[in-house]
Formats: structure tokens, sequence, C-alpha cells
């Protein structure tokens, strides 16, 4: 009985983890490629990035907790508009908070807040997610694909800044060596790709160390077992 | 069954609809922005092409009701051209929510001289395409005001003039210039001579305490204030954009860092923090905006020598108008340079001499500042000593000093010296007896 509870509780953090690495391990723009259209547009500088990535961060957390508490009663049929109307209340708020308390940001990423009511990571979240789960497990996966969107966006647009103006934050740090092609659209692109290649080969070789392990695991207990077979003969 | 099963899908998306809708009511009153209406460069450019060169002021409205409600600012030409021409800058919803045009409607004497598209809000806070189109309105050129033209109908008939297809535009620019002109009929005259606003910041003190001229280091403090908390609100100032652009007398920019402090909700003013990076003494410009909108102001930052700085510090007085320097001596190679002070602090009148000196030996060299308070009956009350390559303030106590009558015979000799502070004693004593001559020959001399 007392093992059995432990297992339970060993599986409930085993889930709870691999929910709060649900940013990295199938981070939403590396992994799953999604909300590519403000990734690439926005990510010309570090203030847009992190702005931007903080607000759908925010909206994220915010209608995946709300619609794992309200799932149940929403009827099925009507819940795609439904979560449409609620994400769309949520980005209105935040799109009014900009712009009245950063208007200067607002100038520059204004119109991809509003859009951040049709952003698949949103929808996809509480669609495949939140829904399906209590609310607290659906906070985490919110916090977490929204810090590993916020992460990737604000990596991009550092990277591109730096590279492009030799500049962070705004703040110029160098000139002469600078690609001002990487704060246009190709820079983007460009960037994305190079940024998308190291994640994925950091990451694969990670899987490919674990299953390593795990089959040096299996082995190691094929041969425990056949020892004791072998003892009990 | 499905009857059910409707009911409650139409319900569940009503009671949705219905709380989204009030959150979203709610939010826009309390998160409603308002257009900015301050002068700057932008609407300066905007109004000169509109009515030539010129000086234009935003006038002071808080008495006036305007006929069209949503009349945001009302500016006046001051000088050049077309003097005292009236402009309404008039900021209203198109009709589809989120959409604006800011419009400004020229009025001359008795009609429309000018009227052009000054800002405008599309989805997503962009400017929309169409108003801009639609800034061709001269059709609303000479319409008179008396004449009554000024009303809607008939000013309708001149949607001709502005681009196909902004109908809800032309609609609102219609409805804004017919705003202006019947409300000219009413407050035409007394716009013509009210009062300019005075809403933008104002420095009302710059304190260059902290200029240190040892290091080309220094810090100008600033207080703006406001007599206007909604256009420029002091407990929003850390998110407002700040800009402060330092030069020379050549026209080089100076090095400069901004401190913006905090200020409660319905605080009028706010402190201004600059910090300056390689600067030497001199006249410099400032240059404060505040905002995009709001006026750029220019002034002389005062430097301030190290002496008064000190006196100042050390004293606790409150600016650098109390010290008056009433006598000096250049001294020499060897012998002191002193400057005797005459400091008003409040209601009490003393003195104090200061002295630096350069000494030097065999341990090495210091240049040592000395500065000696001497009280109305010429008793010395404190003395400061300060080390000016090692600041070390405390290895010099002039206590031993104290009450001691600087006309007399000085025995300064007794100096209380911290460890190894032999140069700053030397210099400290050196200086003491100069300030003690040039203190004595400026009370015979001047006859105090």
């Amino acid at each position: 009985m007392e093992n059995k509870i432990t297992n339970n509780n060993n599986a409930e953090k085993q889930s709870l983890l691999s929910v709060a690495l649900g940013g990295l391990t199938s981070n939403p723009v590396f992994v799953l490629t999604l909300g590519m259209c403000p990734t690439l547009a926005k990510t010309n500088s570090l203030e847009n990035a992190l702005w931007l990535g903080l607000s759908t961060m925010a909206v994220l957390i915010i209608s995946t907790v709300l619609l794992s508490a309200l799932a149940p009663l929403i009827p099925g049929k009507v819940r795609i508009p439904a979560y449409i109307m609620i994400i769309a209340t949520l980005v209105t708020v935040v799109d009014l908070l900009v712009k009245k308390f950063m208007p200067s940001v607002y100038k520059e990423i204004g119109e991809f807040i509003l859009l951040i009511a049709v952003n698949c990571i949103i929808l996809g979240r509480i669609e495949t997610f939140s829904v399906k789960n209590k609310p607290h497990m659906a906070l985490l996966d919110g916090a977490s694909m929204g810090a590993g969107f916020l992460v990737a966006l604000v990596l991009l647009g550092a990277l591109r800044e730096l590279l492009g103006k030799g500049a962070l934050y705004g703040k110029v740090l160098f000139t002469g060596f600078t690609i001002p092609v990487m704060t246009e659209a190709v820079g983007g692109f460009i960037m994305l790709a190079i940024l998308m290649g190291i994640f994925n080969a950091v990451y694969a070789a990670i899987e490919k160390k674990n299953k390593e392990k795990k089959r040096l695991e299996l082995i190691e207990a094929a041969k425990e077992a056949k020892a004791k077979k072998a003892v009990k003969a | 069954m499905v009857k059910k099963e409707i009911i409650k899908s139409v319900a569940s998306l009503t009671a949705i609809a219905v709380v989204c809708a009030v959150i979203l009511v709610v939010a826009n009153l309390f998160l409603k922005t308002e257009p900015q209406t301050g002068l700057d460069e932008k609407l300066i450019a905007k109004l000169e092409g509109m009515l030539g060169e010129g000086t234009y002021a935003e006038l002071d409205t808080g008495a006036f009701t305007f006929a069209d409600k949503d009349t945001k600012a009302v500016y006046r030409k001051t000088e050049g051209d077309k003097k005292d021409t009236v402009i309404y800058y008039i900021y209203s919803n198109t009709g589809f929510n989120g959409c604006y045009v800011g419009l400004l409607v020229a009025i001359d004497a008795d009609k429309v001289v000018a009227v052009d598209v000054y800002e405008t809000m599309g989805i997503g806070g962009q400017p929309w395409e169409k108003p801009i189109a639609a800034a061709n309105a001269s059709g609303f050129f000479g319409k008179f005001v008396d004449s009554g033209v000024g009303d809607v109908p008939n000013l309708g008939a001149i949607g001709t003039d502005l681009t196909s297809g902004a109908t809800a535009t032309s609609s609102t620019i219609i409805r804004q210039v017919s705003g202006a002109l019947n409300d000219y009929k009413v407050n035409g005259a007394k716009l013509k001579t009210a009062a300019v606003k005075t809403n933008t910041p104002v420095t009302v003190e710059v304190d260059s305490t902290a200029f240190n001229q040892a290091d080309n280091t220094g810090v100008i403090m600033m207080t703006l204030t406001t007599s206007d908390a909604k256009k420029f609100d002091p407990s929003k100032f850390k998110e407002m954009d700040v800009t402060v652009k330092v030069t020379d007398e050549s026209g080089k920019e100076v090095t400069s860092s901004i401190y913006k402090a905090s200020a409660n909700k319905g605080a009028k003013s706010v402190i201004l923090r600059v910090s300056l990076k390689d600067i030497v003494m001199g006249s410099y410009t400032l240059e404060l905006t505040v905002g995009n909108v709001i006026n750029q102001q220019k002034f002389e930052i005062p430097f301030v020598l190290p002496e008064y700085v000190d006196i100042k510090d050390w004293l606790g007085l409150s600016g650098y108008d109390a010290i008056q320097e009433v006598n000096s001596d250049a001294g020499e190679d060897g012998v002191p340079g002193v400057t005797i002070f005459k400091i008003t602090d409040g209601d009490s009148t003393y003195h104090v001499g200061y002295g630096v000196v350069a000494v030097s030996g065999d341990f090495g060299s210091a240049t040592v500042r000395t500065y000696v308070k001497i009280d109305e009956a010429g008793l010395i009350k404190g003395m400061k000593v300060v080390n000016v390559d090692y600041e070390n303030y405390n290895r010099v106590d002039g206590d031993s000093l104290n009450d001691t009558d600087i006309n007399g015979e000085l025995v300064v000799d007794d100096l209380d010296t911290g460890a190894s502070a032999f140069y700053t004693h030397q210099g400290a004593q050196l200086t003491v007896n100069r300030i003690a001559t040039v203190y004595s020959q400026y009370k015979t001399e001047a006859g105090n």
C-alpha cells in the first residue's frame, strides 16, 4: 500500500517535471515552430522581442488557467468561439495596458499584440493541454510554454540587434562590424535557422545520451535477472 | 435533448460574452489613452505647413466648454502671418472600434483657412491610410462661421473632396470641421485672447551640488513641476521618454545618463538627476525633452568651484547663494592662496576662510584645502581639512583651535594629527596662518 502511494507520488512529480520542462523540451519556437509570424517580424530588436514575449506569456498563462477552470462548464460544440472570446478579451486588456503605459513600445509592436489572439501557441496549448488538466497543471504548462516562447524571442531579438546594429536594448555597444541585414526579415529567417539548428543538435545529443543510459540500465537489469535465475536454479 | 444542448450552448456563450464585455468596458474606462496635445516639433511643422512660419502656443482651455466634446486642444498663432488664427485639435472615433482621426482646423477671423489630419489611430494603434489620403480637405477652406454653412448637412456636400472609400473618415472629418465652426461662433473671440497653457514641465531648480572637477564628473538635480498632472503626470514619470542633451560652448555633446526619481500619485513635481561625464569648468547648455510632445527647455549650467561645494556640504547650507566672496589673496609657491567668504545662513552671518596649498618633500606631496569657520567675534568655530589627493579629511583635527581669536597669536602647531598625515598637517598649518593674516587685513581695510 505504502509502495503504491510512493509510486503515485513519484509519477506525479515526474509528470509535473515534464510539464515544467515543456517549454524547453517542446519549445514552441525551436521545436514546435509555433507563432512564427511575430517571431520573425518583431524580433529585430531586444526591446520588441522582450515585450512581445512577455505580453504573449501573460495572455498564455491567464487564458490557460482560466479555460482549464471553465472548460467543464462550456459545451463542447461552442468551445472554440468561447475560447476565442476569452482570449480576445485578455489580449485587448494587455493591448490597452501596453498602449497606456508603454506608448513607445506600442508603436513598434502594437499590431502584433492584437495578433496574440490568433497565435497558435495560445489555442494550441488550451486545446491540447489546459482543458484536459487541472488549473494548477495548466498554470505550470502556460508558464513553461510562455517562458519558452519568451526566451526564444529574446534570444533572437538580442542576437539580431547585436549583429544588425551593434546594439542591445537600444544601447550601441560597437560600430563598424554590423550586418544590417540581420534586422531585416531575411535576417530573422537566417538567425532562426541557426538557433533552431543549434537547439535541435544539442537536444538530439542529450536525447541520444539518455537513450544510451536507458539501454545500459536495461542490459544491467537483464544481467541481474539472469544471475538471480541462475542462483535459484 | 438537442434543444437543451442548444439552449445550454447559447446560454454559456452569452454569459461569457457579457462577462467579457464588462471586463472590456471597465478596462477601457481605466486604461483609455488620451492623445498627446502639447506643442512639439512634429506639431509645429504641421501647423507651419498649414499657416506658414511663425510661433504657436497651446491655449489654456480649462474654463471653456466646446461644441465638439472631442476637442482635445486649441492652439493660436501668436506671431507671423495670419496671427491670432485659432486652431482646433479634435480627436474623434470614426465609428469603428479603436479607429480615430485627429484633425487640425484653423479658423482665421471668420472662416476656415486650413484643415489637416494630424494623427490617426487604426486597428492595433497603427496610422490609418485612409485619413491620410483624405487629408485633401481644401473644400472646407473659406467656409464662413456665421453664414450657416457650418452645419453638418451643408458641409456634407463637400465630402466629394475626400478620397473615395474613406466614408467613415470623411464623415468624421466633416463632423469635426462642423464642430470647430460651431464652437468658433461662441468661443472664437475669447480664444483669441485666452491665456497660453503652461502645462509643460518647468525646471524650477537646477542644483549642481555634486559637481566634482577632480574627476571631471558632475550631477545635475532638476525639479520638474507641472500645473496639469493629466498632461505630465509625475507619478508616471518613470515610464515617460525623457532625454537630456548637454552641450558645451562649441556644441559638443557631453556624455550624460539620467536617473528618474519616483513620485507619488497626485504629486506636482518630480526630481530628475542627470550624471555628466568628461566635463570641464565652463558654460554648458542643457536641452530637456519629456515625452515626445512636451516642449524643450534650454538653460545654462553654472559650474560651481570645489570650495563652494565643500563649504555648502560642511556647513549644511541649502544653496550657493549664501556664500559670498569678500576678500582673496592669490598666494605663491609654498604660500597658500586664500579666500575669505561671508556666509549668510538664515539670521546668522559669519565668515569662512579657505586656502589651498601644495606641499611636497621626500615622502611625496599633497594638495591640501583648509576651511576655517570664524564667528562674528573673530573666534574660530571649526575647521575642515581636505587632502585632495587622499581625501583623508579626518587626519587633521582642528578642534584644538576652537574659540581661539583668529586675530590674535595662533599656535597652529598643536593641531591634532593622525599618523602619517605629515603633509596634510603641514598644509593645514600654513593655510590657517595665512587665513588669519588675510582675514585680519579684510577686517581692517573694510572697517568691518
